[in-house]
């Protein structure tokens, strides 16, 4: 009957006219830079950020998560046009998705993505609506122990799941969270502020995710003239992409499996996109009838990628609200704007805010119609226009980076703060470390010394045993432990057999 | 006079540069700087207000040390020039002028304003970054400018200084 309840005042929260507004503008926005290489969806969902500091909290949420929802399948359109992932987490769908263009079967293709899409987001929001209640009842179980480490497995998993270097990726993760203890420590101590009363509230996250997600990427983009050369002859009839949407629909199978992995990865924190997209790729050609065709334009690999990436963002966007831990990068900007609007990410809020949780999922249900709509529509128009000038796109995103993170604190500190993050995330892309393990960590870096002072005032002298004593603790740190050692074994190995 | 014969692998051997890639360094350095500064700061605190950064420093310290013994069993690396001149370069013009252009102006955001600033901003940059058409060029500042006033000033109610404007806005 609670349920039932929560569920009724999220419907009357997000079924209004002022929610729906928000949940278009979001899909809209979102599937155009999902569109454009180069803007990954944490970029995108930073450089709206500051357009819901006036918002009430359960608006500049819907905006923020219709934005996260459809900036995955906006990727979709370049992988499958351009052969140039708008995201990482697209990259599986160019596989089969440009394949298919080659073929003069773009419309195919998009109509494919399109349904698998956002099925496979529905779905993850479906369980999520059903699930996250008892999600939440399990988290109030853990103790400090538990939450500690599962905070700084999101920062670990980046490491253990990356494609790039381990050791740069932890390193850069080390790095975040140590840059996120500045500021007043829970015993009252001020902590490394440098004398800077800025600092005093610890190191704030939008110009570090600002910096390090859109100024890095526009330095990176500031040595290219457009962002993607676009050459090619597409066949986008609407026709072709219904042809695509039906062909989807007949594979039930691939769909439900695929949306299920995206949804399990996504509960892993930091795991993302990417990993679920891959994954669900590769389990789709082991149990397919025509696994030759993978890689030359089959449909059934294109369901798979993306019916299991819009996926996952249900799941971590589960994580991410009932742990306070990010279940990917973008959730952690969606977190950010939860703190900065005064609320407390974790097993209460479910318990604490069920209008807001509920309305939130349900938000995310809406936008996938939103999404299916404008991509049918506008999708061609969009895919036109990704050979925009760099001349043009930096200096519009540099000037709303500023603005933005201006607006953060009316402070001149932030932005500086941001243009140095921006320049360090630049030499970090460049040579392999993780500008997103820096972010992460920054945001992790609260909980995780907080709920290690908590473990220490609460076991004493011993407080180092209750990780080994407590079962859930001791079984998150064996996994911990033995991702990280496969990572590294892994990526030796992978290194070895590249060198012979 | 019989002309020097030069053999070919010769003139690849010239062709080859050995180069350290220093840029690598950047990275690890701004690691360490962060942390020298951090713990002149941090020092003198509790225990339980030092545990956790001293466990993240180790940790950072040993993972950097791996990074940078990595790099010097590998450097100093032996490239072929042609494959050096085709990686990107670190620094080019527009980046330069990416971070350079807006630092500058922000050191005078007061006096300019957020208008002026904007304008000025977005202007210097697309023609630092090779934009030559004159509409282009006047109408994308203005249209930023005016633009992010309404958001911003506006809607959003940021503290945007007014400057020059001033008189203008009121």
């Amino acid at each position: 009957m609670e349920f039932l309840a929560h569920l009724t005042d999220g419907f009357e929260a997000a079924f209004t006219l002022h929610a729906a507004g928000f949940v278009l503008l979001g899909t809209f926005l979102g599937i155009i830079v999902g569109a454009t290489p180069g803007l990954s969806s944490g970029m995108a969902v930073a450089v709206l950020l500051p357009l819901t500091f006036t918002m009430d909290s359960l608006t500049g949420l819907i905006f923020l998560t219709s934005v996260y929802v459809a900036v995955t399948y906006g990727g979709a359109i370049t992988a499958i046009m351009l052969n140039t992932p708008g995201a990482p987490e697209n990259a599986a769908t160019a596989l089969d998705g440009h394949a298919l263009t080659r073929l003069g079967q773009s419309g195919r293709a998009l109509g494919a993505a399109i349904a698998a899409s956002a099925l496979g987001g529905l779905l993850s929001y479906f369980l999520m609506l059903f699930g996250i209640g008892s999600v939440a009842q399990v988290a109030l179980t853990f103790g400090p122990t538990e939450i500690f480490l599962i905070a700084l497995s999101g920062v670990m998993v980046l490491g253990a799941v990356g494609t790039g270097s381990p050791t740069k990726i932890l390193a850069s993760g080390m790095f975040g969270l140590l840059i996120g203890t500045i500021g007043i420590v829970p015993t009252g101590e001020w902590r490394a502020t440098f004398g800077e009363p800025f600092l005093a509230d610890g190191m704030q996250i939008v110009p570090v995710l600002i910096g390090m997600f859109v100024v890095a990427e526009l330095l990176m983009l500031a040595g290219r003239s457009t962002v993607v050369d676009a050459d090619i002859e597409v066949n986008r009839s609407v026709g072709a992409i219904f042809s695509g949407l039906g062909e989807a629909l007949r594979m039930p199978v691939t769909l439900l499996r695929s949306a299920f992995i995206g949804m399990g990865v996504g509960l892993i924190p930091a795991a993302g996109a990417t990993l679920a997209a891959f994954s669900s790729y590769s389990v789709a050609r082991r149990f397919s009838k025509e696994p030759e065709t993978y890689g030359k334009g089959s449909t059934e690999g294109i369901v798979a990628a993306e019916s299991a990436n819009n996926a996952c963002s249900g799941g971590a966007l589960t994580v991410s609200l009932v742990l306070g831990v990010p279940g990917s990068v973008t959730t952690a900007v969606i977190l950010g704007a939860l703190t900065m609007q005064g609320l407390q990410p974790g097993p209460m809020m479910v318990v604490q805010q069920p209008t807001l949780v509920y309305g939130l999922i349900i938000a995310a249900i809406l936008s996938q119609p939103a999404m299916v709509l404008f991509a049918v529509l506008a999708g061609n128009a969009m895919s036109r226009a990704l050979t925009v000038s760099t001349r043009v796109l930096v200096p519009v995103l540099l000037i709303l980076s500023i603005y933005g993170t201006f607006a953060l604190r009316n402070a001149m500190f932030d932005v500086w703060m941001m243009l140095g993050f921006g320049v360090l995330g630049y030499f970090m892309k460049r040579y392999d470390y993780s500008p997103a393990a820096v972010v992460m960590g920054v945001m992790l870096a609260s909980i995780t010394d907080s709920e290690l002072i908590r473990t220490m005032q609460i076991f004493g002298h011993d407080w180092y045993l209750a990780f080994f004593q407590r079962p859930v603790s001791l079984v998150i740190l064996i996994i911990l432990v033995a991702s990280l050692a496969r990572a590294a074994f892994g990526h030796r190995r992978r290194r070895t057999s590249d060198a012979e | 006079m019989g002309h020097k014969r030069i053999r070919p692998d010769a003139i690849r051997i010239e062709t080859m540069t050995k180069r350290f890639p220093f840029g690598e360094l950047v990275v690890p350095a701004a690691m360490l700087v962060f942390v020298v500064a951090y713990w002149r700061q941090a020092y003198g605190l509790s225990f339980e207000a030092r545990l956790f950064p001293t466990a993240l420093t180790i940790a950072l310290l040993c993972l950097v040390a791996v990074i940078v013994f990595k790099l010097f069993r590998q450097a100093p690396s032996v490239e072929d020039a042609d494959s050096a001149e085709a990686s990107p370069r670190i620094f080019t013009f527009g980046r330069i002028a990416v971070v350079l252009v807006p630092g500058l102006l922000l050191s005078v955001w007061t006096v300019l304003g957020g208008i002026v600033f904007t304008a000025a901003t977005t202007f210097a940059v697309a023609l630092a970054l090779g934009e030559r058409r004159p509409l282009l060029l006047i109408l994308l500042p203005l249209g930023m400018a005016l633009g992010l006033h309404v958001i911003f000033s506006v809607v959003l109610h940021a503290r945007i200084p007014h400057g020059l404007t001033a008189g203008l806005l009121g």
